[in-house]
């Protein structure tokens, strides 16, 4: 009778597991694609800045490498069952590790200096309005560079573009559940 | 889609507080270059940025946008953040004074959402004490 109970238990579990594969490989390619997207939009000149995102379940994270060059794909760690049934509802944190992480969101001012080599991402030329990295007046001869627009970060978590890209994986997860 | 009277919705609002203020308190918005940088004067910085436009929702208006605005307020580095509060106090009661109109027939209806921060920061470099608070928002322009 025992035995018979933990057979049906596995089963339970095994079909379980199967029900929720699709939504959890859909919060994973959410994820993926999120950071995919701030490599996109955000700075580039050396490219660590672009290369040390890193992405963080409860149990596991993928960090970028953070070297220089083009940006390199950063796979999200795959949810457990027990961590996409039980864990709250955020379920990965994505983060920068760079030193410099600040500056390239936009959140404190520095100081612009030309860093030796050319930027790998196409650049604005301009004068600093502020002291904030992305607070560019554009002028072709101006002194400083960008390679991002001011609060290109902030724009991109409020501004909606984060909510369409989760939910088209989270609608592709649900249409791929077979019943 | 009038992206014009959008920021505008936003703007004018914000720009008629810090005026009222006395003394008054610049405002610099988006494509103004007359900041007065590496002073200690206090100002305002206000960033108002589109996301999606057009965004199919549940009611018959597609003519909308989401985006988001960032406030800035940069006040004199080493004297406390007091000043630098007081003034977001004033940023944030025109964003809550926003959210409270109602929806009218005609102009632009607008919401913010949540308020994140104020963060502050001050580096060694920069002459000021800046403080920050950035908010979602939604605007539908009516026919």
């Amino acid at each position: 009778m025992a035995r018979r109970r933990n057979d049906f238990m596995k089963l339970a579990q095994k079909i379980e597991a199967g029900f929720l594969a699709p939504f959890i490989v859909g919060v994973a390619q959410s994820a993926q694609a999120v950071v995919k997207d701030l490599q996109e939009l955000g700075p580039a000149w050396s490219g660590q800045f672009s290369n040390s995102w890193e992405i963080a379940s409860a149990s596991k994270v993928s960090s970028g490498s953070g070297s220089s060059g083009p940006r390199q794909r950063i796979l999200a760690p795959i949810l457990t069952v027990d961590e996409y049934k039980f864990k709250p509802e955020i379920k990965y944190y994505i983060a920068n590790k760079a030193p410099h992480a600040d500056v390239a969101l936009d959140l404190v001012e520095s100081t612009y200096r030309y860093p030796g080599s050319e930027p790998i991402k196409k650049a604005e030329r301009g004068d600093r309005v502020t002291g904030l990295r992305g607070d560019l007046s554009v002028n072709v001869s101006g002194p400083n560079r960008r390679t991002a627009p001011l609060d290109w970060y902030t724009t991109y978590l409020r501004g909606g573009t984060i909510d369409k890209r989760i939910s088209t994986y989270m609608d592709q997860a649900l249409r791929n559940v077979k019943l | 889609m009038n992206y014009q009277a959008i920021r505008a919705a936003v703007e004018n609002p914000l720009l008629s507080a810090f005026g009222a203020l006395v003394p008054a308190v610049p405002v610099f918005f988006d494509n103004i270059t007359a900041v007065p940088a590496n002073t200690t004067t206090e100002y305002i910085r206000v960033n108002v940025t589109f996301g999606i436009t057009n965004e199919p929702t549940l009611t018959s208006s597609v003519d909308n946008a989401r985006g988001a605005i960032i406030i800035r307020i940069f006040t004199e580095k080493g004297k406390g953040p007091a000043r630098n509060q007081v003034l977001l106090n004033t940023a944030v009661n025109v964003l809550e004074t926003i959210n409270n109109s109602t929806k009218g027939t005609s102009g632009v209806y607008f919401k913010v959402g949540e308020i994140n921060g104020p963060t502050f920061s001050a580096t060694e470099e920069a002459p000021h004490f800046v403080g920050r608070i950035d908010t979602s928002y939604v605007a539908t322009v009516l026919p």
